[in-house]
């Protein structure tokens, strides 16, 4: 009887959207029609056939129910599960053996390369704003010179350091939103993976 | 015929069927299929619609060491089926009105 549990297991995966209580009620309506049909003297596999897949058989169970049977809205491992159950064992080893070697990798690097992005902002963001302080340093420095007596050199000095102040202000703060909305870019993508994995 | 006039049908067609007596899914089917035919898929959401809306009960016994479920009408079933019959006298009425070209 391996064809009627296989049909009938579809039938329960399918209706995952159902409560359980549901499920079940629709799994045992059909197993006793398909046994009824097996004693009338139809065999397993006619019968099976003659019911369609279970997949469209549960798409009308759940539209009568106004629920709706999206199969994009499958999460990435029952779309996985379900194209690996209609692959020989063989290529589902060899597949899954590819994916490790060389997704994992890929993966791997990407998320290297976006991280050290990341903290390179941040590093040249922290630069500026250690460069604007020393610059203020040396703006009061260059005061309490001119007043003790190198006046032309610190008026000079005062200057270039007021200007120097104002430029690395300004590239602060665009370090500062470059590495803002590069770091709230990695959390996004963090958290894509993350339900990518998880959406039911 | 159009697929929701037909869907109104089927209900009333397994109602009517279910006023001899007492039947379970096969059966329902095979009875049918002389007159009308409907597939599994479109038996099941049928009584299940019919068990909520209050038109059948369920009652559940063994049958050759496995369990069967049948299905009851009860008396608002029955109801439904007059009101059908009635619904149905008018629209004969109306389709006499449209056959006869807009007169009687």
């Amino acid at each position: 009887m391996k064809l009627k549990e296989k049909w009938l297991k579809g039938l329960n995966r399918a209706l995952y959207k159902m409560p359980k209580d549901e499920r079940l009620k629709a799994t045992e309506f059909y197993l006793e029609l398909i046994d009824d049909k097996i004693e009338s003297g139809e065999g397993e596999a006619s019968v099976i056939e003659s019911l369609g897949s279970p997949q469209d058989v549960a798409k009308k169970i759940l539209d009568e129910n106004g629920i709706k049977y999206n199969r994009a809205n499958k999460n990435v491992g029952e779309k996985i599960v379900e194209t690996a159950s209609k692959l020989p064992l063989w290529a589902v080893i060899i597949i899954g053996f590819f994916a490790v070697a060389v997704g994992l990798p890929v993966v791997i690097g990407l998320g290297a390369a976006l991280l050290s992005v990341v903290v390179t902002f941040w590093a040249v963001f922290g630069a500026m704003v250690g460069s604007a302080v020393g610059c203020v340093v040396a703006i009061f420095v260059s005061i309490i010179l001119g007043i003790v007596g190198f006046v032309s050199n610190g008026v000079a000095f005062v200057g270039a350091c007021i200007l120097g102040l104002g430029v690395t202000m300004i590239l602060a703060v665009g370090f500062w939103y470059l590495a803002t909305y590069t770091t709230e870019f990695t959390v996004y993508v963090c958290k894509k993976l993350g339900k990518g994995g998880k959406k039911a | 015929m159009d697929t929701q006039l037909k869907r109104g049908l089927l209900d009333v067609c397994v109602l009517s069927v279910l006023s001899k007596g007492e039947s379970y899914g096969y059966k329902i089917i095979s009875d049918l299929s002389s007159h009308i035919l409907i597939s599994e898929s479109t038996l099941y959401p049928i009584l299940k619609k019919l068990e909520q809306t209050g038109c059948v009960t369920t009652r559940k016994a063994e049958h050759n060491g496995r369990l069967r479920k049948y299905y009851i009408i009860t008396a608002m079933g029955k109801e439904r089926i007059k009101e059908f019959l009635t619904d149905m006298q008018e629209f004969l009425d109306v389709h006499e009105f449209i056959r006869q070209g807009g007169s009687l």
